[in-house]
């Protein structure tokens, strides 16, 4: 087991930042989507597989804790990791890191289901994603850490 | 693991991300663009991990950007991919301190993108380029193939044509309102495309021709970095055919301020649509684009 891992790594845009002087709500979902979508790529889910295979996972619920803004032209860190992953439910956690001065940025929680994207219906994931997505389960301490 | 990347495992990764649909370019493939603003952002990282805070710099009035980039496209890159960016400081075989990357996708290491770039550093209250940042020499790195001189870059010649006019917007713009290296690139590809179209090389055209084409290699060399609110206009022209490719040479200048912003140099090679196969691009698209033909240099 490794835990939490890199999923994102850049800076904030400047157009990405509200009149409120830091980066809008909707781009630190965006920033968790880049890496949920990493993390599938690391877990065999990578954009030709999910072709090959019609094989998604869909969010269906997610919860975000801001503890500190991210202004312009800031570095930021996001990783992510799994309090559960079975073949039919899978929690994922994001951290967010504002690096130029090490600060815890965001937490965040999200439920997802798999989905077949062929029959845009719900179902199994299969046990070889299972099984590498077992280097990525994390506890909730390492989330907070 | 590819051979390729055997060098720079290891590293640590300056840049982390995915690419997403809306940065597909109208070619289907991630626009270049997109990979200029992850290897802006790795330029960034480098500093940031050498100790150079890039957000307190820029209280100071000092960004950062690059007077030359060169990017070698190794594999075409679609929406989904997730990639991160490795680097190192390096002395290439020419003299130049220069941060030479590698975009490797992250689930199977393969070698997307190489890349070389200096990092300078900005006056924001200007637009000048300051002083490069001094980088310590930490190996020699094969420098990428040259790509073709030509003998005054800023020379317009007569051949080029007009392929973009239009002021830098607020979403081009980095925090101290310069505008952005992906910009830059938005306005080549849209210029590529202008030139490409205005000279009968229609999308219907090479859809029929089944002529496809990407980006394999580009050459940047700035001189000045606009603000937001700058009259830019780009100039482009045919600097000349390989087999299989052809080279593209966009002029941006400053209109208001009448000075030079950058030369852009892309290499476009072609593929059959059908097989995905190399290919050259045929009678059609040649005898449309000679009209585009600069003069060969001295």
């Amino acid at each position: 087991m490794t835990g939490m891992t890199e999923t994102v790594r850049g800076v904030v845009r400047a157009d990405q930042c509200d009149h409120f002087g830091h980066m809008n709500v909707q781009f630190y979902d965006a920033a968790l989507s880049d890496g949920y979508f990493h993390m599938m790529s690391l877990i065999g889910l990578h954009r030709q597989a999910v072709q090959d295979r019609k094989l998604g996972i869909a969010a269906t619920k997610m919860e975000l804790n801001y503890r500190r803004e991210l202004r312009a032209g800031d570095l930021f860190r996001v990783e992510t990791g799994f309090l559960v992953f079975e073949p039919g439910r899978v929690i994922t956690v994001h951290r967010m890191t504002r690096l130029t001065d090490g600060k815890l940025a965001l937490t965040a929680q999200s439920i997802g289901t798999p989905i077949d994207l062929a029959l845009r219906r719900r179902t199994e994931l299969p046990d070889d994603v299972v099984t590498l997505a077992s280097r990525f389960i994390c506890t909730a301490e390492d989330l907070a850490a | 693991m590819s051979d390729e990347t055997t060098s720079w495992e290891g590293l640590s990764a300056l840049w982390r991300g995915t690419f997403n649909q809306w940065q597909s370019g109208l070619a289907g493939h991630v626009n270049i663009q997109h990979t200029a603003h992850a290897i802006d952002d790795a330029r960034q990282g480098w500093l940031l991990q050498a100790g150079i805070n890039p957000f307190d710099a820029r209280s100071e009035g000092v960004g950062f950007g690059a007077r030359r980039l060169r990017i070698d496209f190794r594999r075409e890159m679609t929406p989904g991919d997730a990639g991160f960016i490795v680097g190192r400081a390096a002395r290439t075989a020419d003299g130049r301190g220069m941060l030479c990357g590698r975009l490797l996708r992250s689930h199977d290491r393969a070698l997307l993108t190489c890349f070389e770039t200096g990092i300078d550093r900005i006056d924001v209250a200007t637009g000048a380029f300051l002083e490069p940042v001094s980088m310590p020499d930490t190996g020699t790195v094969e420098p990428l193939r040259a790509m073709p001189e030509v003998a005054d870059p800023l020379a317009r010649d007569p051949a080029m044509r007009q392929s973009w006019l239009g002021t830098v917007e607020t979403r081009d713009g980095d925090p101290s309102g310069r505008m952005t290296p992906r910009a830059l690139f938005d306005v080549a590809t849209r210029g590529l495309w202008a030139t490409q179209i205005e000279a009968g090389l229609t999308r219907d055209l090479l859809a029929d021709e089944h002529i496809g084409s990407g980006v394999t290699a580009l050459q940047v060399s700035q001189f000045h970095v606009p603000a937001l609110g700058d009259l830019l206009t780009a100039h482009t022209g045919l600097v000349g055919f390989g087999k299989r490719s052809c080279s593209f040479r966009h002029l941006i200048h400053d209109v208001g301020n009448d000075r030079p912003v950058a030369v852009v140099d892309y290499v476009l090679a072609f593929f059959d649509r059908r097989t995905g196969r190399p290919a050259p691009p045929g009678d059609t698209y040649r005898k449309k684009a000679e009209k585009l033909l600069m003069q060969p240099v001295a």
